[in-house]
């Protein structure tokens, strides 16, 4: 059971410090982390994070960043999983390196053999229902479709197709991963009934990125009870709020 | 005893035959708890590195943990 519907990334703070004060202001229930190649004189001195971080006492989601085909993101996984002791995994799997676009036809293939590895897979993929429904069959254990592009702040590019892949997968988790840009994008992202939302550059990268952490929780939360509320639905005309069934003169 | 060689991260390093992972990363200096590895691209769990006798042109790549998102 997670604490809260806000799975926050780790990367690009300038300081373990700012990066551990963003994750307890923020109320994160998952953060995401990586897995790199280390270089002989780097073989003992890249746990620095790892330390602060764990310190929290918040979840590790790891991921797959930088794999392209089904066979390295597997092999990452399992790298992941003995580095960060956790069977849960973010499924990355390129397929484009301009708009870093998932490929989905390895994303299904790697997500098939992980799953049967008794990970917990997390798949990060665009909201696409024909690739949602084969990485669901493949064993999924949820579907983290992006808003837009990695990184780029751009926000829900396509509301109507999160919508759609809202209403098809109602009963399965739904985090939107990427792309989210202001509170305001994760406030509408959970008024859509998403469960959750994961973001990083949004929070790493702003002017005060503690401040902004906390912004997000509060947007994750509002835009949750709005969803839960009844929203009401929009028309076209107007209805009086105001009883004027008499005229008033 | 016969030496081979086997690149580690990218440099090419020389050992003496029947080396198994765990000597190998002990002799580098890693502390190999906190690292995990692969061997020619293929996952190496802790618990089998001791069975893991490296050969002639393996390569041993070493990874640890990073930010991300």
């Amino acid at each position: 059971m997670l604490s809260s519907r806000f799975f926050l990334g780790s990367s690009g703070y300038s300081s373990p410090f700012e990066l551990t004060l963003a994750i307890k202001q923020s109320g994160a229930s998952l953060i995401t982390m990586g897995v790199k190649r280390l270089g002989v004189e780097s073989l003992n001195n890249s746990e620095v994070w790892l330390k602060e971080i764990s310190a929290c006492g918040v979840p590790i989601l790891p991921n797959t960043a930088g794999c392209r085909n089904a066979r390295d993101a597997i092999t990452v996984a399992e790298i992941a999983r003995e580095l960060f002791n956790t069977n849960l995994i973010k499924l990355e799997v390129v397929g484009d390196d301009f708009s870093l676009q998932p490929n989905p036809f390895e994303l299904v293939e790697a997500a098939k053999v992980l799953a049967k590895n008794d990970f917990s897979v997390l798949p990060f993929c665009t909201a696409d229902l024909v690739v949602g429904e084969a990485l669901i069959d493949a064993g999924c254990d949820a579907l983290m479709p992006w808003g837009s592009p990695i990184g780029s702040g751009q926000g829900l590019l396509n509301i109507e197709s999160l919508k759609r892949f809202r209403e098809k997968f109602s009963d399965i988790v739904l985090v939107i991963d990427a792309g989210i840009g202001k509170p305001s994008d994760a406030c509408i992202a959970m008024e859509l009934g998403y469960d959750a939302v994961l973001l990083n550059s949004a929070v790493s990268q702003a002017k005060n990125p503690v401040d902004m952490a906390i912004a997000f929780s509060q947007a994750i939360s509002a835009g949750r009870n709005g969803f839960r509320s009844g929203l009401i639905t929009p028309q076209s005309l107007a209805t009086p709020t105001t009883d004027i069934s008499n005229n008033i003169f | 005893m016969k030496k081979i060689s086997v690149s580690f991260s990218g440099k090419k390093i020389e050992i003496s035959e029947g080396v198994n992972l765990e000597l190998f990363l002990h002799s580098q200096g890693a502390k190999y708890e906190k690292i995990a590895t692969a061997v020619n691209g293929e996952f190496v769990a802790k618990s089998e590195r001791i069975k893991l006798v490296l050969k002639h042109g393996d390569k041993i790549t070493p990874f640890g943990p990073i930010t991300g998102g």
